[in-house]
């Protein structure tokens, strides 16, 4: 009896692998691996798909950035080679029939398995993105690591401009242009997956990064003054900063979302106070003015030395929410050459630190909640246990309670190390 | 199972069927338990995951029902093979006498006739007279006898000795005064003397006696001890086997000098008439081992053995197995340290190497610099071993499946890198892989029978062309090449040649498994892999015993604990005593260090014990094992140990 069965599940086994095997075997050249999905809003159909892929050419890559040749609107557009790579724009009712509808023009399967970023239109986000969102989420080959970003401007426009500037591989560029997030926190790094938790999510809502085109035209030209201008709190939006370079495209700030929809934008300098409040502030330099010296900085180099403590309450039915905040500097420089490392004056210092940062972490909050109405904080979570269950927490609303909350800031900065030097002193013969 | 053919047949291979006889051995040890669970449950039980042993000598009784029962089918082969070798053997019986006659003519015409010697130029009869009257001659085989000493010794005693008084026989006077050889007997059987002379011992006959006196004379040509060529070490030691068996007993006797290293001749072939020594140290191996070794050996009807090689084939448990089931070393420090752990060791006439058995399959893939380096780089050496053998095994089969079904597991720069480099490849990749695996095979095998002379022409062909050309001739993709080359390289680091041949022929089932489905496959691959090597036993051990049949770490398996730690020897072959050193292997640790002059010294020393001696109230409890409190630092060590073997016990 055993040895039939057994003998059944060979044979099973058997026919199973050799009807099915192989079937779902592709040779790694036969697809073409998109790393970059752009989605504008179309012209005659729903929806514009773009996608970059890299070609498989031996001097793939290239120097100098592509040469951009923008053809004309219409069903599909060209395919333009920017650095070793192809860039194929579709108009289609959705992103799945897009990536069929490729197959008509591309030689080989599109795969969207090594996808890095999914680049979405301001125009699209704001009218809402539901739609699009969808499909993603549920086709397979869609990774849920896939970093998410907002660009002014049509996403076909920015991903032209996608080049690798400095090695040959595109996608190592785009990994680590938000690996950059980490080190500077200007821009948010945020996952396709941490966008579609906080859409579905009752006490958050999304936001993603947000990027754009910079035409070099931003760097003001003209007379040098004799005496420049000290302009300290500067934050910049996407194609704004004032820069020349190779690569054209940035990330600056991080756009807001309400439900689906795109509500508004954090400038690079709000990014950072907003990424302290959720703890994924890595580091960052601020400039802190000197009291002393008002014509002068000192280049601090802050980071988070604890997850910020956030607690929620009502107080007389109104929420109420302490933010704490705890953070570790090291001081960069200290232009006026006081002697700040002193131990009485260090401790000014730690004070003025900590006054900036809770001045700016409030403002950020106040404008989010003002204009914005959203709370990207994920504040709500604080709150929800108030509530004995879901029901009575979504009949709550949180979304619409979250503009009314008061606010309690305290940050509490603690300089540890002053770099090479341990005492300033002045130059002389000055 | 072979009585069906084709597909039943086939899947008869892959079925589980209870064998019918069951291999096992008597192990004193689970007797008491046995007998004490059969009384409570009535049944079979099973000891520690080891089947049922059975006494030896009940397995003969069913060998010999067993016999009777497949006569049928072994006397057709009979009628063949075997029948011919009792012709052989009555046809000697019927020309040549049994026994030595007294008569020398008839003894003279006896071994002329045995030997051939009208056309056999090979055997030399030399005739003389002893003591100026009786009539004698000696007999031996051109250049397997020493001339000298067969001149010196033998011939030049016997020729000058003048005053043989008359006696009924005087060979009993002539071994007892005249003879100078060292090693000399009596024969009397026809057989037995043919074999003294075969072997390259001088027979010596004289007129009047009804046995002849075999001299040892023994003196071929021999290679001489040399390095290992297979097995070498950087530290440790630089002795390999040769051809001899008598220098190979030699050599491994003077590594364990033990009385108790019993050295068992035994004949296998039987047209050939090959010796095979079978050691084991008495006493301390599992009795039933060496019972098992012999009763196999003994079993042996074939004509021909030439060696270690045939004959490890000839004994082996299971044939159809992939992993070799006996260990073949040519290194006898090697061999000894087996010996030493309660194994047996099996010698050829022949090949210069031993059989160890039985092993398992960690024995594998052990090497003897383990055991003289540190503990730290011994276990390195073994992890990179064990890693070697995964690679050799799996890398290529693994690189099929990520290309053709996981794609999305390979980082994107390395899948671009892959694409761009298969771009101009005509072949899928599963032609690519064997194409190339083909071409290694090629240079290997063409590597070992490439005359000596013109072998460099191997490494330009080996790298220039397959490495190179092939490469620019867009035949395979670069990536490929460095998978080709590291499971090369992981096969050279297996340090047993027939496990490295095992890895070699998986590694091809793995490739298909892999480009049929994916990790699918190969994870299956894997489990039926792990299964059939469960199921291998070497001599009645299995295979994977302490990872499957659960027992005590001899603390030497795949991490080697520092050597004082291992205390006991491998559980799995049941050795008559388990231990290897005492729980305390290293006494000076419990002394005191050797005085010093100073005499503050001894203060301290007291201050320190009290102190420990505290503690140790206080603290764990120490077994009563040693003496307590005879050391300071001693005492901490013996804790380590304890808790070491606790962990061994989970």
């Amino acid at each position: 009896m055993v040895k039939r069965i057994s003998l059944l599940i060979i044979v099973c086994l058997f026919i199973g692998s050799v009807s099915t095997a192989c079937y779902d075997a592709v040779e790694v050249d036969d697809e073409v691996y998109a790393l970059v999905l752009g989605l504008d809003k179309g012209i005659t159909n729903k929806i514009r798909v773009t996608i970059q892929y890299p070609t498989y050419k031996n001097s793939g890559g290239g120097s100098g950035g592509g040469q951009d040749k923008k053809a004309g609107g219409g069903g599909m557009e060209g395919s333009n080679e920017a650095a070793g790579t192809n860039i194929h724009t579709i108009e289609a009712p959705s992103i799945l029939e897009a990536l069929d509808m490729y197959g008509m023009a591309v030689s080989r399967r599109v795969s969207l398995m090594h996808m890095k970023n999914l680049i979405l239109s301001e125009d699209l986000v704001k009218e809402g993105i539901q739609p699009f969102l969808a499909p993603l989420a549920r086709f397979r080959q869609a990774r849920r690591v896939v970093n998410i970003a907002v660009v002014k401007g049509p996403a076909q426009d920015y991903i032209q401009n996608n080049t690798s500037n400095i090695g040959e591989s595109l996608s190592k560029a785009m990994e680590l242009m938000s690996v950059q997030a980490d080190n500077t926190s200007f821009f948010p790094r945020v996952t396709f997956y941490n966008f579609y938790t906080a859409l579905l999510s009752t006490y958050e809502q999304g936001f993603t990064a947000y990027s754009g085109i910079n035409d070099f035209k931003q760097l003001p030209e003209g007379e040098q003054k004799t005496e420049s201008p000290l302009n300290l709190d500067n934050g910049y939006e996407p194609g704004r900063i004032p820069r020349s370079g190779v690569a054209k495209r940035e990330f600056a700030g991080t756009a807001v979302f309400k439900g689906d929809k795109m509500v508004g934008t954090l400038n690079s300098e709000e990014t950072r106070y907003f990424l302290m409040i959720t703890g994924k502030f890595k580091r960052g330099i601020i400039d802190i003015q000197d009291e002393e010296l008002p014509e002068y900085v000192i280049p601090m180099d802050f980071r988070l030395s604890r997850k910020p403590v956030i607690k929620g309450y009502f107080k007389k039915g109104r929420p109420v929410v302490s933010v704490s905040l705890e953070l570790e500097a090291d001081i960069g420089s200290i232009q006026s050459r006081i002697d700040y490392e002193d131990r009485n004056k260090i401790e000014k210092l730690n004070d003025d630190a900590e006054k900036y940062i809770q001045e700016r972490v409030t403002q950020v909050i106040g404008k989010v909640q003002n204009q914005y109405k959203s709370d990207i904080f994920g504040f709500g979570q604080q709150f929800a246990g108030y509530f004995s269950n879901i029901g009575e927490w979504e009949k709550f609303n949180w979304n619409s309670h979250f503009q009314e909350a008061g606010v309690n800031v305290k940050a509490n900065v603690n300089i540890r190390r002053t770099g090479l030097m341990w005492k300033s002193s002045r130059v002389t013969d000055k | 199972m072979a009585k069906k053919r084709g597909i039943p047949g086939l899947f008869s291979l892959l079925t589980y069927k209870k064998p019918k006889e069951e291999e096992s051995f008597y192990i004193p040890e689970t007797e008491e338990e046995k007998r004490q669970a059969r009384k409570i449950r009535g049944v079979e039980h099973k000891v520690r995951g080891i089947i049922k042993p059975t006494p030896v000598s009940m397995i003969k009784k069913v060998k010999t029902k067993e016999q009777s029962k497949g006569k049928n089918k072994e006397t057709a082969r009979e009628d063949q093979s075997g029948e011919k070798y009792q012709v052989v053997n009555k046809d000697d019986g019927n020309i040549l006498a049994e026994e030595i006659s007294r008569d020398i003519d008839e003894n003279m015409e006896l071994v002329k006739k045995a030997f051939n010697a009208e056309k056999n130029k090979d055997i030399i009869i030399r005739e003389f007279t002893v003591g100026g009257r009786l009539r004698a001659f000696i007999s031996y085989i051109d250049g397997m006898a020493d001339r000298i000493t067969i001149n010196d010794f033998i011939i030049k005693p016997l020729m000058i000795k003048k005053e043989f008084q008359e006696e009924d026989c005087s060979l009993d006077r002539i071994l007892r005064e005249v003879l100078e050889t060292n090693q000399a007997t009596k024969i009397s059987e026809t057989g037995e003397m043919i074999y003294e002379i075969l072997v390259g011992n001088t027979c010596l006959f004289v007129e009047g006696c009804d046995y002849c006196v075999s001299s040892e004379t023994k003196g071929y040509e021999r290679r001489a001890v040399s390095t290992p060529q297979t097995e070498g070490v950087v530290r440790g030691s630089q002795e390999a086997f040769t051809e001899n068996m008598r220098t190979n007993v030699t050599l491994v006797r003077r590594i364990v000098k033990n009385k108790d290293l019993s050295t068992e001749f035994l004949k296998i072939g039987a047209r050939n008439q090959n010796q095979c020594a079978v050691m084991y140290i008495d006493g301390l191996i599992n009795p039933a081992i060496v019972e098992e070794i012999k009763r196999r050996i003994k079993g042996l009807k074939t004509d021909f053995i030439a060696g270690s090689g045939m004959l490890e084939q000839f004994i082996e448990e299971n044939t159809w197995s992939i992993v070799p089931t006996i260990l073949s070393t040519e290194r006898p420090d090697r061999t000894a340290s087996h010996l030493i752990e309660g194994k047996a060791a099996i010698i050829a006439d022949g090949t210069p190497f031993a059989l160890i058995v039985p092993v398992s399959i960690a024995t594998m893939l052990h090497t003897p610099e383990d055991t003289t380096l540190r503990w730290q780089y011994g276990t390195l050496l073994r992890i990179i071993r064990i890693f070697a053998l995964f690679i050799a095994t799996f890398i290529p089969g693994l690189y099929v499946a990520l290309t053709n079904f996981h794609r999305e597991m390979i980082p994107t720069d390395l899948l671009i890198a892959i694409a761009k480099a298969r771009e101009n490849v005509p072949f899928p990749t599963i032609i690519e892989v064997l194409l190339m695996e083909v071409s290694f095979e090629l240079i290997r095998e063409a590597g070992i029978r490439i005359p000596g002379i013109i072998g460099n022409t191997i490494g330009i062909i080996g790298a220039l062309i397959l490495g190179q050309a092939a490469v620019q001739a867009n035949l395979v993709s670069p990536v490929l090449i460095i998978i080709v080359a590291i499971t090369g390289l992981g096969n050279f680091a297996v340090p047993d040649f027939s496990v490295a041949f095992a890895a070699r022929i998986s590694r091809l089932a793995f490739i298909i498994l892999g480009a049929f489905l994916g990790f699918y496959g190969i994870s299956l691959g894997i489990v039926v892999g792990a299964v059939m090597l469960a199921c291998t036993k070497s001599f009645g051990v299995p295979m994977l015993t302490y990872f499957a049949p659960k027992v005590s770490n001899s603390n030497d398996l795949v991490i080697r604990r520092p050597i004082w730690m291992q205390e006991f020897r491998p559980e799995n072959v049941n050795p008559l005593d388990v231990t290897r050193q005492s729980k305390v292997s290293r006494k000076w640790v419990e002394e005191a260090p050797a005085p010093a002059e100073d005499s503050d010294e001894e203060e301290q020393e007291g201050k320190r014990e009290s102190k420990t001696e505290g503690e140790e109230t206080g603290g764990k409890e120490i077994k009563g094992r040693e003496k307590k409190g005879s050391g300071k630092s001693g005492e901490g060590i013996e804790d380590e140990e304890d808790e070491e073997d606790d962990d061994d016990q989970e």
